[in-house]
């Protein structure tokens, strides 16, 4: 089934995982009426079968055995060390970057999804919920989609500062930028959400079985290159 | 206990086509946009070098007196720089990607010496 989205990547912007069509302006490939409507068409048939899998998690008693109690993170516990995406709404704490309304998020309607349990089960119901949420956003997002160009003309160099934060699957990220007036910037630092999850990732560590520990680690959907950062 | 609980799956298994491709028999259809190599149309190109310039790897390699243009597949990492920035539009994006090789080689282009029609 990740072959499906993969292959709607490689059809839409030419790589399956890098994706290259990002650039200062906007975007450098354009997505055509048809290749939108194949793209629901698709998404619609994953969501039958989507559907079927995440039965497999969330009612399974062997997968729950191992899931349920694991890991509790409570509501203060998340807030004082700054955990950040399902990792964080799973402890109850709503809040959804998206909802801040950059880019396109303010003509959509979608809801921030929580849980009041704090174990890895919660953050496992969340992120599937936050599966079907994202199928929505797409069908909501293609039918609003403008007729517009694509790019804007970006000329001179960047001067300044700038910071930004996005909502990206695995919680919030950071960006900063420092410009000089040269076509080279100063600074630039990414905070990525993987390192933002490591101290709550640690706390539920405390007095866990080894078994757990795999789960553990897996329940905060950790990038693992971001760890550097 | 039930019997043959796995009856239904088994069947529906044994007769229905796999879920896989059957590759290399059926050969892979890329997407038109799927960026596999880059391309020059030689014959167009002028050899400014600002295909070389924009390269982030160092991959292309423009010679203008010798009017040779070469490439090193392996360094290539199909950005789209290099087609972006050429003033003649020779250079494209291909689908096929790179065949494993055993060693990296570079591969170099000439373009035909033109017939002086001057009279």
């Amino acid at each position: 089934m990740r072959e499906k989205i993969l292959d709607m990547f490689e059809t839409s912007t030419g790589g399956r995982v890098i994706f290259s069509v990002n650039k200062i302006g906007g975007v450098m490939k354009d997505m055509d009426a048809d290749m939108l409507k194949e793209f629901v068409k698709i998404l619609n048939g994953m969501e039958k079968d989507l559907r079927e899998l995440s039965r497999t998690f969330l009612e399974n008693k062997a997968v729950n055995s191992r899931l349920q109690g694991v890991g509790l993170l409570t509501k203060q516990q998340a807030h004082d060390l700054g955990t950040v995406g399902p990792f964080m709404r799973a402890s109850g704490i709503v809040r959804d970057t998206r909802r801040m309304g950059y880019a396109a998020y303010s003509d959509l309607e979608f809801e921030t999804i929580t849980s009041d349990v704090g174990d890895c089960y919660a953050r496992t119901d969340v992120r599937i919920k936050e599966l079907f949420q994202s199928i929505d956003i797409i069908r909501q997002a293609v039918e609003k989609i403008p007729d517009s160009e694509i790019a804007v003309p970006v000329k001179g160099f960047p001067d300044g500062e700038y910071f930004m934060r996005v909502e990206q699957p695995r919680g919030e990220a950071v960006y900063y930028v420092k410009g000089n007036g040269t076509k080279f910037l100063d600074r630039v630092r990414v905070r990525t959400p993987t390192f933002a999850n490591l101290p709550g990732m640690l706390e539920t560590l405390k007095g866990a079985q080894l078994a757990d520990v795999p789960i553990l680690i897996l329940t905060i959907d950790p990038c693992i290159s971001c760890t550097e950062r | 206990m039930k019997l043959l609980t796995f009856a239904k799956t088994e069947l529906h298994n044994l007769f229905s086509k796999p879920a896989t491709r059957l590759y290399p028999q059926e050969p892979r259809v890329y997407p038109e946009r799927t960026r596999g190599h880059v391309e020059n149309n030689i014959d167009v190109c002028v050899f400014c070098g600002l295909c070389s310039k924009k390269c982030p790897t160092g991959a292309i390699t423009v010679d203008r007196p010798a009017k040779s243009w070469s490439i090193k597949r392996f360094s290539c990492i199909q950005c789209g720089y290099c087609v972006a920035s050429c003033p003649k539009k020779c250079l494209c994006m291909r689908p096929a990607y790179t065949q494993p090789a055993s060693e990296k080689g570079t591969e170099t282009f000439t373009q035909a010496p033109k017939d002086d029609q001057s009279a």
